[in-house]
């Protein structure tokens, strides 16, 4: 059994840019990437012993440098006016929807409630076309396969409005791999079969 | 989840090695991953050989040398698990990656300090610390708890160790700091050094995102009904 974990979180950065005139745009990426030198430093030349190439003192003053920096910036960045630039929404209701039929201005599908967490195709509806994008309903086929999101939206500016949102999804298409690997459990299939 | 939240996300980060240049919005629209007609706006931070930072619409993406990030504000979130499997699926199949993460954020608007303090003294009672008070007094007004991370080591063995952490604290996304609450739910599935390849990351992703969110999604309504609870309890 593996004693700790390793070092790296997947936990999510901030993904929103500030908002204050006391911060500049380009300020985020200046801390990423004066941290991520830090991070190169602390990884690369762990001892900083005079084991190492390059003489202790360059290293330190340099990480010193660093330390400083990213000091200043995120003392800034901590402002309580950052906030989120685009649009949340949040669902009420969430279907996963099949196409089972296609009209001249609307199209047929079985749903499967999201919400409810069912895995079974419970219910059916008729949807028109204005409710899509062009680009969907040029791709769309028998069996496509869609997500339809009723719930709020709220904007930056904190405005709330009811939205209605369906979205066509994009499967990973089925590679050489995909079939390479089909093959090898068909085989391993086909064998064990014929052991008994 | 009861709460409506002010700012509601979801992610997928990759742990691994990357080439972030190679990731640019022209890319991903020359590649039909993303659509590249005027309807929709990209926002480019930078594109760089060691990071590339975008939004469009309803996506965030962030690429460095160690991670791929994609986040998204906006409902269906199955978007981005469907992009992040094509990506590497159809055009980086040699990718390897040493740890999955799937992420479910919100942030909230408490109606008042009180809520705050009620799921803050819920979580993480001050009681224990009553008896060091003379070296460090709880008792004032906006003491207490600032962060709180719970984790439950789900799989731990020679090849998986599978983690679930919440983070409870303030959200400085709330524009007044007093009321926000920020909730996040991670998900995390590290596989050492034994690299999983792409396959594996894909069938990894389709098992994983959907069971990972639905319990996000429980785990912070939760949390955001402690206040609710607790003043029934009393009531009674």
């Amino acid at each position: 059994m593996k004693s700790s974990f390793r070092a790296g979180s997947t936990f999510t950065y901030p993904t929103t840019q500030a908002n204050t005139k006391s911060i500049a745009p380009e300020e985020p990426i200046l801390f990423y990437l004066l941290s991520d030198s830090l991070n190169h430093i602390n990884n690369e030349n762990p001892r900083l012993d005079g084991v190492h190439d390059q003489p202790q003192d360059t290293h330190l003053s340099l990480k010193n440098a660093l330390i400083d920096c990213i000091e200043r910036i995120s003392t800034v960045m901590t402002s309580p006016h950052i906030r989120s630039t685009v649009a949340s929404i949040y669902p009420l209701q969430e279907w996963e929807g099949r196409v089972v039929g296609i009209e001249e201005n609307r199209f047929i599908a079985n749903l499967i409630d999201v919400t409810a967490r069912e895995d079974f195709e419970s219910s059916e509806a008729v949807i028109p076309f204005e409710e899509i994008s062009r680009y969907d309903v040029s791709r769309m086929q028998i069996d496509s396969v869609f997500r339809w999101v009723i719930g709020y939206e709220k904007s930056i500016d904190g405005t709330r409005k009811r939205v209605s949102h369906i979205v066509f999804r994009d499967f990973p298409k089925v590679t050489k791999a995909d079939l390479d690997e089909g093959r090898k459990f068909a085989d391993s299939l086909l064998s064990a079969i014929h052991k008994e | 989840m009861r709460h409506e939240p002010e700012i509601n996300g979801v992610s997928i980060v990759l742990l691994g090695s990357f080439k972030p240049s190679s990731f640019s919005p022209e890319w991903f629209i020359e590649e039909k991953l993303l659509p590249g007609n005027a309807t929709h706006s990209f926002e480019i931070e930078v594109v760089s050989p060691l990071l590339t930072r975008f939004t469009m619409d309803w996506l965030q993406l962030h690429v460095d040398v160690n991670r791929f990030q994609i986040s998204t504000l906006q409902y269906p979130c199955v978007r981005i698990r469907d992009l992040a499997m094509r990506v590497f699926h159809e055009f980086h199949p040699r990718s390897t990656f040493r740890a999955i993460g799937i992420n479910r954020d919100a942030h909230f608007r408490l109606s008042s300090e009180r809520e705050r303090c009620t799921i803050k003294n819920l979580l993480a009672p001050i009681g224990p610390w009553a008896g060091i008070s003379s070296l460090f007094d709880l008792s004032s007004e906006g003491s207490g708890m600032s962060s709180l991370t719970m984790r439950q080591i789900v799989q731990s063995d020679e090849e998986v160790n599978r983690i679930l952490s919440v983070n409870v604290e303030s959200s400085f996304l709330v524009e007044n700091e007093i009321e926000g609450f920020h909730i996040q739910v991670n998900d995390h599935t590290d596989f050492g050094d034994d690299h999983i390849n792409e396959l594996q990351m894909v069938r990894c992703l389709e098992s994983q995102f959907d069971e990972a969110i639905t319990k996000g999604d429980d785990i912070i309504d939760y949390v955001m009904t402690l206040p609710i609870n607790a003043q029934s309890k009393v009531d009674r």
